[in-house]
């Protein structure tokens, strides 16, 4: 009886030192990849507008990759040929430098990648959004939500607030981010794009959206609106800018119109007025 | 680590010289607490220059604070794009009218001798960081458009940020430079309004509103003296 | 405060001596606390006197007593630019010269000259204004002609003013009036002015001013001014440190004429609303009602209820003041259609006999005794718009009893007029025998001790066995004892 209670105790023991060994990733290295990496990674779901993660360690060495991602930029444009190729491959879009992203932090990320290729099925290997056909009912939802029309279930702002696209009525949208008329075409689709959309990951989206990120639903009517824009052709922000710049200044222009109105009966002078009217009147005597 | 600099040593530095000096200056030299009016020397170019200038400036200040204060309704006025359009015209509007005042500020500051008699070198300090602010703000709102919901939700979660003493760079490391230099100036200026005319904001005579007409003061208490006999 | 007209000479020895003292600082070279106006005339600030260009002073609104310049609800939208204030141009530039060029100028054919330079700018300027611009009708055809009292006077009335023959003039010596109803105490947003409740003096704390200048517009005799340098009002502070130890302010004590009569008055404070709020017409009996009898036991005895010490009653009871104003109804006060209820009266002033001569003697026209005042070269309804509203049966009883008085003593002295005259004139004039011989002697043989009856004060502060008072000569105002440093 007690022989027994001790074999249980150190096959417990074996059993949690073999978790320690295998080095399972922890919960904030998967955080961290689902904000900043997955989406335009997958881990054996395919490229999508970076490359499918998987059995990249097989690929290239561990500490090529970790200084490529902390300085994608600059090993692009220092000639390396690996990323030169990984560049055409992406269509000539850079990969975004993370702010946060330090040595450590990418060595996590290399440990996860590895974990997570060795699996079956990776959590990353592709978005669980619906394969469904996009409708026109998704496409309204996403103008709605693209202009602030209807509310980002999770609270996050309206695409509007920083891009514009074309056909958006009235002066456009934003102009904080990028015209996002090409976005559709730009990120080849609806797979890369809805990954994009899951956890914006350019520098000014990301601390925004990642306490709201988007829902699934939103993001395929999101995706749906800018396939439709990607249709409609280029839009001529300039004449939008030349608009409302015009607005502004004539109502500048009312302001100052109204506020000497307000004061028309300020008082401006007496003495030399009087001085003046008084020799105009000896001068006509 | 300029980001930190920029936008986490200098805002707590800007803050903290306000309030102290802003509370040294007011106990230690009443005397200088207000703005030097110069309107009794040159009466009125004066109008031009301080009636726009002040109300531009107020209500694109209003708009500020109104999305530093309740983001959440700027936002939900912001849906429907013809108010969003409404605020984004009246704000550059009005940041328009205030550049027409504070430069007519100084065209009249510059050219009438008796008004430049009386302007000093914090002025004209003043008067640059000003024009900065305005001229960085007009540029923000046309090339970096609609600012009113951006700011609410990009750069507020910044100064809450900061007021919590978590400071987070994220949000404003990644702006585009007219926007850090907006940003970074409107700083120097709260970091340098203790030292000049500015500290008139500060002593605007609301207590006028619900004082008695007619103040008159005596120097003994009359009944007590009478009493005591 | 009376101010006796008959007896100015215009010799501004009162502003010399308030300027000496007061005003000698950069930022008050502009400022007269003390002026001297010719009447008819401009006056300093040009044409103060009109409130529908300057909007100073009171008027009645919805039943109610507003300023016209400002109030609670307009403070704010237009502290950015005051629309009702006037500016330098409308006083004058002050001016000094380069007296150095006089010296310092090598030898020539010609006269060195001393070139007027702006006390504001330190540049040459073209002079063409000053304070006393008008005096004695200097540039009268532009300032004596457009004199607001003159508006709405008969034609031929203005006609005769201004003919050679006739042309008169008097002075108007002008201070702080110490209103009962000050406008400036009650535009001030930051409430840095006030009144003395011991003496009524209205004074304007620099510490507390703000440079917002609604008092500058709110004072219909523009006596607050703006001090440009230091950006603080300042005001005529009837010499409060004088008066504290007993002495007559200064313009008071150096008057050559001896105008000028101080002392205090007892007024009943809850009823300055409604006095205010009278018709143009009706306004200086509400106010001379508001004066209350020092000799009254009732009176008396309310003062002492309310903490006034016996000694300010003593004063009250020897006020030279109540007398002109009270018992005699000599004193006026000041344009008081402005509704502040000034506290300064002006004895009005004859003016020159109308006689003919008739085979070398001197001899009057008419066998009316008061035909000179009906047909006073500066006509009564001139002077009704100065000192009663337009009451010109104020004005004509004061100018009445004065003549009397004058004719009693013609007879006493010259003996050209007999006793049965100058009796029908004081009768008619409604003035015993007694009272003319005390309006006399306070008017022409009366002493310091008769003129300025100070009720005693306790002085704030004694510093001058501490501090130097001439350190801060020509830096410092006055109120507080460094430096005025903004910056």
């Amino acid at each position: 009886m007690f022989a027994h209670r001790q074999i249980i105790l150190i096959a417990a023991l074996i059993v949690g030192g073999g978790q320690a060994l295998g080095q399972a990733p922890s919960e904030d290295s998967y955080d961290y990849f689902r904000l900043n990496c997955s989406s335009c990674h997958t881990i054996g779901g395919g490229d999508l507008v970076g490359p499918d993660l998987k059995g990249v360690l097989d690929r290239q060495e561990r500490d090529w990759l970790i200084d490529f991602m902390l300085d994608p930029a600059g090993t692009i444009d220092g000639g390396d040929a690996y990323a030169q190729e990984i560049f055409r491959a992406a269509k000539g879009q850079y990969m975004t430098k993370i702010p946060s992203l330090d040595r450590a932090k990418a060595g996590a990320m290399m440990d996860l990648i590895t974990h997570e290729s060795g699996l079956e099925k990776s959590v990353f290997a592709g978005m669980q959004l619906s394969d469904r056909p996009l409708t026109r009912d998704d496409e309204k939802l996403g103008r709605k939500l693209f202009l602030g029309q209807a509310e980002f279930a999770a609270g996050g702002p309206a695409c509007n607030s920083c891009h514009t696209l074309v056909d958006l009525g009235g002066f456009g949208g934003g102009r904080l981010g990028p015209d996002l008329t090409s976005a559709y075409s730009r990120l080849d689709g609806r797979k890369a794009l809805s990954a994009w959309l899951s956890a914006p990951p350019s520098e000014v989206m990301s601390p925004v959206f990642a306490d709201h990120p988007l829902e699934g639903d939103e993001v395929l009517a999101l995706v749906a609106f800018l396939k439709h824009a990607a249709a409609s052709g280029e839009m001529e922000a300039e004449s939008l800018t030349m608009d409302f710049l015009l607005a502004s200044f004539a109502g500048a222009a009312l302001v100052l119109i109204l506020l000497d109105l307000a004061w028309r009966k300020r008082y401006r002078a007496t003495r030399r007025p009087l001085l003046n009217r008084t020799r105009a009147g000896k001068a006509t005597r | 680590m300029n980001d930190f600099l920029l936008f986490v040593v200098l805002p707590y530095l800007a803050l903290g010289t306000f309030f102290l000096v802003t509370i040294q200056r007011y106990r230690q030299r009443t005397f200088s607490y207000s703005s030097l009016s110069s309107q009794f020397l040159e009466n009125k170019q004066h109008f031009w220059g301080s009636v726009p200038f002040h109300y531009g400036l107020l209500f694109v200040l209003g708009l500020h604070l109104a999305g530093l204060f309740i983001p959440n309704a700027i936002l939900s006025w912001n849906a429907e794009p013809a108010r969003l359009f409404i605020t984004e015209i009246t704000g550059l509007a009005m940041a328009v009218v205030a550049l027409v005042g504070v430069v007519n500020v100084i065209v009249r500051r510059f050219n009438f001798s008796k008004a430049r008699r009386v302007t000093t070198t914090s002025d004209w300090v003043i008067y640059l960081l000003l024009v900065v602010q305005i001229g960085s703000g007009i540029y923000v709102a046309i090339y970096q458009g609609w600012g009113s919901s951006w700011f609410a939700t990009n750069a507020v979660p910044w100064l809450w940020s900061l007021f919590s003493l978590q400071p987070d760079v994220s949000y404003i490391a990644s702006m585009p430079l007219s926007v850090k230099v907006h940003v970074v100036n409107a700083f120097l200026l709260i970091g340098f309004f203790p030292f000049t005319r500015l500290v008139h904001v500060l002593v605007v005579p609301n207590h006028y509103l619900w004082r008695r007409t007619q103040v008159v003061l005596w120097n003994r208490d009359r009944r007590r003296i009478r009493q005591a006999k | 405060m009376v101010f006796h007209l008959d007896k100015c000479i215009g010799c501004h020895t009162c502003s010399i001596a308030c300027k000496n003292i007061w005003t000698d600082r950069e930022g008050t070279d502009y400022m007269w606390w003390n002026n001297v106006e010719t009447k008819p005339g401009g006056g300093y600030p040009t044409r103060w006197e009109d409130q529908v260009n300057y909007k100073g002073g009171w008027e009645v609104r919805g039943g109610k007593l507003r300023l016209k310049s400002t109030g609670p609800a307009r403070v704010i939208p237009n502290i950015f630019h005051n629309p009702t204030m006037p500016s330098m141009d409308d006083y004058y530039e002050p001016w000094t010269y380069k007296y150095e060029d006089l010296f310092n100028a090598p030898e020539g054919d010609d006269q060195p000259t001393a070139i007027p330079i702006s006390m504001v700018t330190g540049e040459y300027i073209d002079v063409e204004a000053g304070p006393n611009w008008d005096d004695d009708f200097g540039g009268s055809p532009v300032y004596a002609e457009n004199d607001v009292n003159l508006e709405g006077l008969p034609e031929e009335v203005r006609q005769q003013m201004f003919e050679i023959q006739r042309l008169a003039f008097f002075y108007m010596p002008r201070i702080c009036n110490h209103c009962m109803n000050p406008a400036c105490v009650a535009s001030c947003p930051s409430g840095a002015l006030y009144k003395r409740g011991e003496d009524g003096i209205v004074l304007l704390n620099q510490k507390g001013c703000r440079a917002w200048r609604s008092c500058v517009s709110a004072c219909p005799y523009k006596k607050t001014y703006f001090n440009w340098s230091t950006g603080k009002s300042e005001k005529c502070i009837l010499c409060y440190p004088r008066v504290e130890t007993g002495q007559a302010p200064a313009c008071f004590h150096s008057c050559v004429g001896r105008i000028r009569y101080l002392g205090n008055l007892l007024y009943d404070a809850d009823r300055i609303e409604e006095t205010a709020k009278q018709d143009d017409l009706d306004l200086v009996d509400a106010q001379r009602d508001m004066i209350l009898d020092p000799h009254d036991p009732e009176v008396i005895a309310q003062a002492k209820a309310n903490g006034i010490a016996d000694s300010v009653i003593k004063t009250a009871q020897e006020s030279p003041v109540y007398k002109f104003v009270k018992e005699w109804g000599l004193g006026l006060p000041l344009h008081t259609e402005f509704r502040t209820l000034p506290m300064l009266f002006y004895v009005p002033p004859l003016s020159p006999v109308l006689s003919t001569t008739q085979g070398g003697t001197v001899r009057n026209d008419s066998d009316d005794l008061f035909a000179d005042i009906e047909k006073a070269r500066v006509p009564i309804q001139f002077m009704g718009k100065l000192f009663a509203a337009g009451n010109d049966g104020l004005v004509r009883y004061a100018l009445r009893k004065q003549y009397a008085v004058r004719m009693l003593r013609r007879h006493l002295t010259v003996g050209d007029i007999d006793l049965e005259t100058a009796q029908r004139a004081l009768q008619e004039a409604e003035c015993t025998q007694e009272e003319a011989d005390a309006i006399y002697k306070l008017t022409s043989l009366a002493t310091f001790d008769d003129r300025f009856v100070i009720p005693p004060a306790q002085r704030e502060m004694a510093i001058e066995m501490l501090n130097d008072p001439l350190e801060h000569k020509k830096s410092t105002g006055f109120g507080f004892r460094e430096a005025p440093q903004r910056s």
